[in-house]
This record gives structure tokens, C-alpha cells and sequence, in this order.
């Protein structure tokens, strides 16, 4: 049997499956079994959290039974094709980040946040490619993002976060980096309780080390305004080098792309009684 | 066949043929501009008007059509308005309970309170809004049951919106033993929402000593999750908790009473000296 194995290498792309041959997928904690069939595919798909760091691909491999802690779920088509497509994708609802108790940015500053998503993975098979399984990586916790439970948004959870660098910042092969631009032109600090980051609204971009990015999200607030404006950038992470989109957004941004957000993307501090 | 020739002039066939065409175009054009309607307003996310409207326009061009044809057949319309006048009469005192429904409606449609496809607990029924009409609401039950309620009943009585809010809150009551640990019931109810990624992070969940009772001290724990799926996180949830507390080790009681039977003697009967 001709194993083809990468390692490091990205786990995303067009595999070619020989028929009634199976591709394995270890990508973080998820491992995706896609069996080909003459007429189906079966997809097995099974989260181990214990095991993070993976990253490797075989095809083919022996198609064993899933457990019974696996999902299977089965396509059907006329005649399934040999290219089974994997693309990672940005998550369908915005990602809520909770940053460390009592954080603000300083009045007059900027800095930039880089906070850390769980992609989905979405299989494709055929030509033109036909959507066989979508699933995210990780299963966040929901969470509600509003002023009450009456008006909001559902969201993600994100994990706490205290926002190192880029580098430091723990990262496995299923996660992107989202870089948050955040301008406090006000000459009071600006405290920050809760992050929300619309995820359904941006890109997806690898880089020539095969890390993931999204489309980066920049916010400014003016100085007599306590209303910010978001802005996500079509161009690609300045920090990035050697860029490529792989996913676009699933939805569209209004059109000005410039939105008042204060109260949706940032939550300040709940006033504290005296 | 004398009759039937006699009867059938060239005018007559004339005339009943052009009725046909009347009846059969005038209904085709009726179901389009229903239908165009209907449309209009379900584009704008209003469902129930659509059908509404649709039902509307639908059966006032029928009835035109309907009078266009009776027209072209030879009735003298004038006499038909007049007794249908005192037919209207009669009509309406024999139908009070129908116009009160149907004035109902009109509100129901107006208020917005629901409308098609939210689920609603009215009086003992509990069930998805299939279609709002001017005489009724009809709903599908949870175990597949069609109920008509009268629009009337539902102005009347007091109707529950299950599925209005996007979330929705979880409450588990549970009542424990008086010399209970509370903080192992805190930690517990902790637990089950960090393992169930259903459960909201925020709202996050809510533990309330409700009061002191006979049997020991009622506890209300909330968990929110958002409205699809609910029947079975709620479900999800009750288990989970349910198996928390056993692994705490934190008693749990149902109301006891104990009853004490005294067996008395009867004096009288009692053996004289």
C-alpha cells in the first residue's frame, strides 16, 4: 500500500482517494475518516481534546470501524469521484472573547490583540467540488452577546485570553490567528469586558508556514464619541508573509464595511456600585 | 330533448360560453394576484399577513368573477343584492360567535404576539403556529395532533410564546436536605454547564435558595441555552444534574409524611369490676 504521510506540511487541498480506499485526516484534536465508495462516502469523524498538536494526512490507510463515539454520516451520488476536497473555514457565529479581569487599553494608544479561533473543516468531493461534510474542530461552549436576553446575538465562547503576541500565543494546527486593531483616541482609558469578533464576516488566509489567518479586524474609537467603529480589512495580515485567501466569508459585511459596534463588538465594564 | 333544444338558442350556448371563459380566466387571474400579493408580503418576513392577504384578494375576485358570471348567465343581479341584503341579516345574527372570531383575528394580526411557525402554549395545548386566520389559529401539537383554536379563546385567555426570545432559561428545581452542603450543589451545577457546550457562558448559570420548607430547603438551578433544541437539553440537563448530585453525595428529598395511628380502647366495652 503507497502511504503518502505529511507532516507540517498543510493539511487542507485536493486528495486524491482511490476507490473503496479510505484518507485520513489527524488535524488537532479531530480525526476525520473518509471512506470511498463506488456510490458513497462515509465520513467518521471523532474528537480526541487529550491530542492537539497533530497534523497527518494518509491515504490510504485501513478503513476500520468507527467507535461508537464517532459521527458517521454517509453521501450518496451516482458515482463518487476520486478528489475529496478539505478546506478549513471560520466558524458560522461570532466568537465572544472574555480578555483577563479589570484589562483596558490607555487613552491615546493603540495596540494590537491577536486572539486564537478553532476552524471548521469542510469536506468537498468531485468536480465541481460538492459540499459532503462541514464540522468545527472544536465544539465552543454558545454563549449570548448582548445588553440583555432579549436583544443580542448568539456566539462562541472564546477562551480567556490575555493576549501575547503572535508567536507566543499557543497554537495548534486547527487554529487561526485574528488580529484586533483597537484605537482609544479618547483621553480616557478604555475598558474592555467582552470581545466580539465576527467571524462569519471574514477571511480566511494561510501563510507560507501554513499558519492560519483571518481578515483583520481593526477598531477606533474617537475621542468625543462613545461609539467605535469597526472595520475589516480585505487585504490579508500585514504580519502574515506569502499569503492566500482559502476561504472566503460566509456572509457579507454591510456595505460601508464601517459599522457602530460599541455596544456589539467591545463591552465596556459594568459600572461598579460606589 | 325538446326542452333541452328549446333552451339552448345559439345566444344561450353564446352566453354560457362566454361565462366558462369568465369563470375559468377570471379564476386563474384570481390565484395570480393572490398569489402576487402573498408574495409581497412574505418577502417582507410577514407570513401570516401573506396568507391572509392571499386568502383575502383570492376570494373577493372570486366573488366578482362569481357576479360576472351569474351576469353573463342571464340573473338579474338587483334581486339577487336585495335577498342576499336580508340574507346578510339573518346571516349575521346566526353568526355572532364567527364575528367575534373574526374581529379577534384582525387584533391577533395586528398585535403580533406570534406568528407562523413560533410555538405557543395556549390553554392545555402546546404546539408550532401553522396558520393564523381570520376565524381560527391552527397549530400542530408536540405529538402531531392539528387543534383549531378559535381566535376568540386566544384574545381571551393568556398565551405563552415559547420561542419568541432567541434563549432561553432552564430552570431545575430541586429540594435537599436541610443539613446539605450548598457549596458542593453550587459546584455542581458549575460542572454541568462547563461540560455542556449548549450551555450559555452569558447568561451563565443562576443558583437561587428559593425557601426553607418542611422537608428541608428548595434550590432553583438555571442554566440558559438557546431556543432550538431545548426539549432535549432541558432533558440533557435534569440527567445531568441529577447524576452530579448523586456524586457529590448530596441528599436530595421528596415531601414526606409521616402519619401515627393510635390504637385506642374501647372503655365501654371494657370488663366492669
Amino acid at each position: 500500500m503507497n502511504e503518502i504521510v505529511r507532516r507540517a506540511a498543510p493539511w487542507w487541498g485536493n486528495f486524491a482517494v482511490p476507490e473503496s480506499q479510505c484518507a485520513a485526516f489527524d488535524v488537532g484534536p479531530l480525526e476525520i475518516r473518509a471512506l470511498r465508495q463506488p456510490r458513497q462516502w462515509v465520513i467518521a469523524v471523532e474528537r480526541n481534546l487529550a491530542l492537539t498538536d497533530r497534523i497527518l494526512v494518509r491515504i490510504p490507510v485501513d478503513w476500520q470501524e468507527p467507535r461508537s463515539t464517532a459521527t458517521v454520516s454517509r453521501v450518496m451520488s451516482r458515482a463518487t469521484q476520486e478528489t475529496l476536497r478539505v478546506q478549513p473555514v471560520l466558524p458560522d457565529r461570532p466568537l465572544v472573547v472574555s480578555p483577563p479581569p479589570r484589562f483596558a487599553i490607555a487613552s491615546r494608544e493603540t495596540v494590537v490583540l491577536y486572539v486564537r479561533i478553532p476552524v471548521w473543516i469542510r469536506l468537498f468531493s468531485g468536480d465541481p467540488p460538492a459540499l459532503v461534510r462541514e464540522m468545527p474542530s472544536v465544539r465552543m461552549r454558545d454563549t449570548w452577546s448582548g445588553p440583555t436576553p432579549k436583544e443580542g446575538e448568539l456566539g462562541y465562547a472564546g477562551e480567556e485570553h490575555d493576549f501575547p503576541s503572535p508567536d507566543e500565543l499557543p497554537l495548534a494546527p486547527h487554529h487561526a490567528v485574528c488580529s484586533v486593531r483597537v484605537s482609544n483616541r479618547a483621553p480616557v482609558f478604555l475598558p474592555i469586558e467582552e470581545m466580539r469578533i465576527p467571524l462569519p464576516q471574514l477571511s480566511l488566509y494561510s501563510d507560507s508556514a501554513s499558519r492560519l489567518w483571518t481578515s483583520p479586524v481593526s477598531l477606533e474609537r474617537e475621542p468625543d464619541n462613545d461609539l467605535a467603529a469597526l472595520h475589516v480589512s480585505e487585504e490579508p495580515p500585514a504580519e502574515a508573509q506569502g499569503t492566500a485567501r482559502i476561504s472566503e466569508p460566509r456572509l457579507q459585511l454591510e456595505r460601508s464595511r464601517i459599522v457602530r459596534v460599541f455596544g456589539s463588538l467591545l463591552r465596556p465594564h459594568r459600572e461598579e456600585n460606589p | 330533448m325538446s326542452f333541452l333544444s328549446a333552451y339552448l338558442t345559439p345566444e344561450r350556448i353564446a352566453a354560457l360560453l362566454r361565462a366558462s371563459v369568465i369563470l375559468v380566466l377570471g379564476v386563474v387571474a384570481a390565484r395570480i394576484i393572490a398569489g402576487w400579493f402573498g408574495q409581497a408580503l412574505a418577502r417582507k418576513g410577514r407570513p401570516q399577513e401573506s396568507i391572509l392577504a392571499r386568502r383575502i384578494v383570492f376570494y373577493s375576485l372570486l366573488a366578482l368573477v362569481s357576479t360576472m358570471v351569474l351576469h353573463e348567465l342571464g340573473f338579474h343581479l338587483g334581486v339577487l343584492f336585495g335577498a342576499a341584503g336580508i340574507l346578510t341579516v339573518a346571516i349575521g345574527f346566526a353568526s355572532q360567535t364567527s364575528a367575534s372570531n373574526l374581529v379577534s383575528g384582525i387584533f391577533l394580526i395586528a398585535e403580533r404576539s406570534f406568528v407562523v411557525g413560533d410555538t405557543i402554549q395556549v390553554g392545555e395545548h402546546t404546539g408550532e403556529i401553522l396558520s393564523i386566520d381570520l376565524l381560527s389559529v391552527k397549530l400542530r401539537t408536540l405529538d402531531n395532533i392539528l387543534v383549531r383554536v378559535p381566535n376568540e379563546e386566544i384574545i381571551k385567555s393568556r398565551v405563552k410564546n415559547i420561542t419568541h426570545f432567541p434563549i432561553r432559561r432552564c430552570d431545575v428545581p430541586v429540594q435537599v436536605a436541610i443539613d446539605s452542603d450548598l457549596s458542593k450543589a453550587r459546584r455542581a451545577l458549575s460542572a454541568v454547564a462547563a461540560r455542556n457546550p449548549q450551555c450559555l457562558v452569558d447568561p451563565g448559570p443562576e443558583f437561587h435558595v428559593v425557601r426553607f420548607t418542611d422537608n428541608g430547603i428548595a434550590l432553583l438551578l438555571s442554566v440558559w441555552a438557546r431556543r432550538e433544541g431545548f426539549a432535549g437539553f432541558q432533558t440533557k440537563v435534569r440527567e445531568d444534574l441529577r447524576d452530579a448530585f448523586l456524586k457529590e453525595g448530596i441528599p436530595t428529598v421528596v415531601p414526606q409524611m409521616v402519619m401515627r395511628y393510635e390504637e385506642k380502647r374501647d372503655e365501654r366495652a371494657a370488663p366492669s369490676a
